[in-house]
């Protein structure tokens, strides 16, 4: 199966992006191809699993808000090592519109909560183009 | 006593859901959804399964079997541990008063 995994030419070595529409199928198999590449770059088993549950979330968060208003948007998501810095970086980017969280008797707005919790750094970047989400885990010394 | 098995996240969660309120139909007294055999557990399925707590609440005791990093560590960070009665084995949701 083609996940969307770009030409591995444009990708470098180490490195993953892949670009696919924004629907929940598309997901589970994102969220393995993340557990084999953050194993490959040397992350501990419970870092790989938060870097999953992390990232996963945020790709939720795009599929379910980002474009409500319009039948189908694209979804970017990239890993990439940062030997300078020691860190393992992951983004996760739609072209669609930021929504806050709603209150919602607590059901709901549980991702955001969750990605904080499971990151040692995440920013969320909105912008008028799209939202992107960076979050961090450090590389064994 | 419900076995859940897999992955429970976007995808999955409303089959959950389904499973979850079929059990309730039959009125039992304690509900135990033991999720020891599921590998992930995304937000969409706690939400699934805050909502089936609130909807057991005064009528059906609702619990949840769970252990680890997979599943329960992540309803920990989201506070949900507060919120429901999560036990680490089975006979111990199964006996609790």
């Amino acid at each position: 199966m083609n996940l969307g995994q770009l030409d591995p030419d444009d990708v470098p070595e180490g490195e993953l992006h892949f670009r696919v529409p924004a629907v929940a199928a598309r997901l589970a198999g994102l969220r393995h191809a993340l557990a084999v590449w953050a194993g490959r770059v040397g992350l501990s088993d419970a870092d790989t699993e938060a870097l999953v549950l992390a990232s996963y979330e945020a790709m939720a968060n795009t599929v379910e808000h980002a474009y409500r208003d319009q039948t189908q948007g694209l979804l970017d998501l990239r890993g990439e090592v940062d030997t300078e810095q020691g860190r393992v970086v992951v983004t996760v980017t739609d072209y669609g519109k930021w929504r806050p969280p709603q209150p919602s008797g607590g059901l709901r707005g549980r991702g955001l909560p969750l990605i904080q919790g499971l990151t040692s750094t995440s920013t969320i970047t909105p912008t008028t183009a799209g939202t992107t989400v960076t979050m961090f885990w450090p590389l064994p010394k | 006593m419900l076995n859940v098995a897999g992955e429970i996240d976007l995808a999955t969660a409303p089959q959950l859901g389904e499973s979850i309120n079929a059990a309730m139909e039959q009125r039992p007294e304690t509900l135990v959804v033991d999720l020891s055999q599921v590998d992930f557990l995304a937000s969409a399925g706690m939400a699934v399964l805050i909502g089936c707590h609130q909807q057991a609440k005064g009528t059906i005791r609702f619990r949840i079997v769970a252990t680890g990093s997979a599943t329960f560590r992540p309803m920990e960070l989201t506070g949900m541990t507060d919120e429901i009665s999560i036990f680490p084995t089975r006979d111990e949701a199964l006996t609790a008063d």
